[in-house]
């Protein structure tokens, strides 16, 4: 005969189960918080990479950021305004609404989050004085002699290059320093014409067009290769920005490297200290080591082609100090980024 | 014969505890997938932060490349051996011993400044080409054959080179590429050292030149006192042109249209991250909760299921060394975990050709 359950067994059982079970079910409860709190970041940091997104996207034109254009909005809590749109249009990237002074926007799961938006353009700033001689502008026909500025690397965005290797010592390097690669463009290698022609005689030469401002190639101009001791400090000798050019680079960097990934990140950082020296004249150029280096005034840009974008996305959230311990905060996730005006008709 | 019947009394309590035991196992589960989950999450924000950066220069890249794109071919071609002034669209009357003559004497060199024997030249007729003049050719170079390592021999970088091969310490494939390293050198935060004019810092002592929340700034002015929210570097790591092309005359066509393709890093750091709303730090990175089982003497050989939070050192230890530590922020920052990425984008870049 089958006997049933007792009460008492019930009793007990239902007893123990109660005691093991409410425990872990408030911990369950608060594990589910937890993990809520983790979603909610989770999508602010979806959100604030999409608004990034749009805001690098080529469909947002740099003009149509203002950086100072959401005033009345929360600012920094030094006073730092937050960007706004000259189209009120492109406001809908940012926000569904306006809850006081912050903007907000709407999760798919509809949580509210407040979205920040700063950005500021890197402006160009007047040049300074090269240091004579190396920087003496010398007209030809007058023989006055200017110091000529400089862009102020230290202030202003500013874009450096390596001349190439052609020239009055560039042409002596590479055609007639090594006999056996003077043999070999002979032997293999195009050349345009009769190769002693080129080989022994730079007025065969053009250099390069682009490089020289009043250059022009059939009215060939000799000043870029008449002036001769390689041994001289180098000098930008010429009104208009026009200047000799020497031949290959010598490295700047310790031990004459030219691997500026080798002993990583020491060989980049190497580089860039070398070209600020000569770019800021803390450190002349010299025939070796010539880069040039432009401001964004010399292209046209002196209110700014870059700007630093910074958007934020606030929402309510709980921290967990321990198994049972909460509190509610304010969490923030933040993306920095720069946008360049590339339009056709900068 | 009666079956014998067991006695069952008792057998709810087991039943009971083994539904109790899989709750427990069930929750033991749940809280390791939110503990990834957890981790994940947190790489997912810095790697945010990290690839903007990252995306960041490639802005940065691509607004040097508008202005000296010129110049940047040049130090492409030379980064490959190439003579970046000889026009390899343009015509050629003939060939004589792997030696031709074009119609354009442009005097500027030859094709290649490396290379070996292998590399093998030939003409074709540019069939279809209603500006080629009559009986021109156009130039076919296979250098398929050569073997790109800097150090093979009849390979894309051997010598004699000109300066190149005589730099000691230097093999060609570097130094033919210095040109276009200074090119993308000063492409980079942080530049310059000690001055950076674009700068991701959460450090106040150095602001950089972004007139942050200024309509119509005078860059002459001061900087702006702007802090930003975490601390973050980025460089260009390569650069590379993937094929030129474009229409019109091959005549003289030189920089017309091109897929290039740029490879940046950006990097963050995880702490000293802060709020420029408040200027306070944010709680980017929380201690994580943990379930543990325990099964103390005293317990009457029950194992209890325990929730804690991790403790300040396993904390340190999974997001970075205490700060505490070090002498300053600076020294912090060197040694401070950080989360790195890598973007690498093609684009397609169109500029008008001026025709002389």
């Amino acid at each position: 005969m089958r006997r049933a359950t007792s009460l008492v067994e019930l009793t007990v059982a239902l007893g123990l189960t109660s005691a093991c079970l409410v425990p872990v079910v408030g911990q369950f409860a608060v594990r589910t918080q937890y993990g809520e709190s983790q979603g909610m970041e989770s999508e602010a940091v979806s959100m604030a990479s999409n608004i990034m997104e749009n805001l690098l996207a080529p469909t947002v034109p740099f003009e149509a950021i203002d950086p100072g254009k959401g005033s009345g909005l929360t600012t920094t809590h030094n006073g730092i305004s937050q960007a706004g749109f000259t189209d009120p249009l492109y406001e809908k990237l940012l926000s569904d609404a306006r809850e006081g002074t912050d903007r907000i926007k709407f999760s798919t799961r509809k949580v509210k989050y407040k979205v920040y938006f700063f950005a500021g353009r890197y402006v160009d700033a007047p040049n300074v004085s090269g240091k004579a001689p190396f920087d003496e502008i010398r007209d030809e026909e007058t023989g006055k002699v200017t110091i000529a500025e400089i862009p102020d690397a230290s202030k202003e965005l500013t874009f450096s290059y390596l001349p190439g290797p052609y020239g009055d010592r560039g042409v002596t390097e590479f055609w007639n320093l090594d006999p056996d690669f003077s043999s070999k463009i002979h032997d293999k290698k195009i050349m345009p014409q009769e190769p002693s022609d080129h080989l022994l005689d730079m007025d065969g030469f053009s250099t390069v067009p682009y490089r020289l401002g009043a250059f022009d190639r059939n009215t060939p101009d000799h000043r870029w290769r008449a002036h001769g001791d390689q041994n001289a400090a180098w000098k930008y000798n010429d009104p208009e920005n026009y200047f000799r050019i020497p031949g290959w680079p010598k490295s700047p960097m310790p031990e004459g490297s030219y691997d500026i990934r080798d002993k990583a990140p020491e060989g980049r950082r190497n580089l860039r200290t070398s070209l600020f020296s000569v770019a800021s004249r803390t450190n002349n150029p010299t025939w070796g080591y010539h880069p040039v280096t432009r401001d964004q005034k010399y292209f046209g840009a002196e209110k700014g082609a870059l700007m630093k974008i910074v958007v934020g996305v606030r929402y309510k959230s709980t921290v967990f100090s321990g198994a049972s311990q909460k509190r509610p905060v304010d969490k923030e996730v933040w993306l920095a980024s720069l946008k360049a005006n590339l339009e056709e008709n900068r | 014969m009666s079956r014998q019947t067991r006695d069952r009394s008792g057998v709810i309590l087991w039943l009971l505890s083994m539904v109790v035991v899989m709750i427990g196992f069930f929750i033991m589960i749940l809280e390791h997938s939110q503990s990834v989950n957890r981790r994940v999450l947190f790489m997912k924000k810095e790697k945010a932060q990290a690839q903007f950066l990252a995306r960041a220069a490639q802005q940065h890249f691509l607004l040097k490349l508008r202005f000296l794109s010129a110049q940047m071919y040049e130090a492409m071609g030379f980064s490959v051996g190439k003579n970046p002034y000889y026009d390899f669209g343009g015509y050629m009357r003939s060939m004589t011993d792997d030696r031709v003559e074009p119609y354009d004497h442009l005097e500027v060199g030859p094709l290649f400044y490396t290379g070996g024997a292998k590399t093998k030249l030939a003409l074709a007729v540019p069939k279809g080409d209603s500006q080629a003049p009559a009986e021109s050719h156009i130039l076919v170079i296979d250098r398929a054959g050569e073997d790109p390592s800097p150090t093979a021999n009849e390979g894309v970088f051997t010598g004699p080179a000109f300066r190149p091969g005589s730099v000691p310490g230097g093999d060609n494939k570097q130094v033919m590429k210095f040109l276009l390293e200074n090119f993308l050198a000063d492409v980079s935060s942080d530049y310059p050292t000690g001055k950076s004019v674009v700068r991701f810092s959460s450090q106040s002592s150095d602001p950089d030149r972004a007139f942050m929340g200024q309509s119509d700034p005078d860059g002459g002015g001061p900087g702006i006192q702007w802090v930003d929210p975490f601390v973050g570097h980025y460089f260009v790591e390569d650069f590379r042109i993937l094929g030129q092309g474009g229409g019109g005359a091959r005549r003289g066509k030189k920089f017309e249209a091109d897929s290039v393709e740029v490879a940046t890093e950006g990097k963050v750091y995880v702490r000293n991250q802060i709020s420029p709303i408040t200027g306070k730090s944010i709680d980017t990175v929380e201690r994580e909760m943990k379930t543990v089982l325990t099964s103390k003497p005293g317990d009457g050989g029950w194992t209890k299921m325990q929730v804690t939070v991790e403790s300040k050192a396993e904390f340190d230890n999974r997001v970075g060394e205490d700060s505490s530590k070090y002498s300053s922020k600076q020294a912090f920052l060197k040694k401070a975990v950080a989360r790195s990425e890598i973007v690498t984008a093609t684009y397609f870049i169109r500029r008008p050709t001026k025709k002389r």
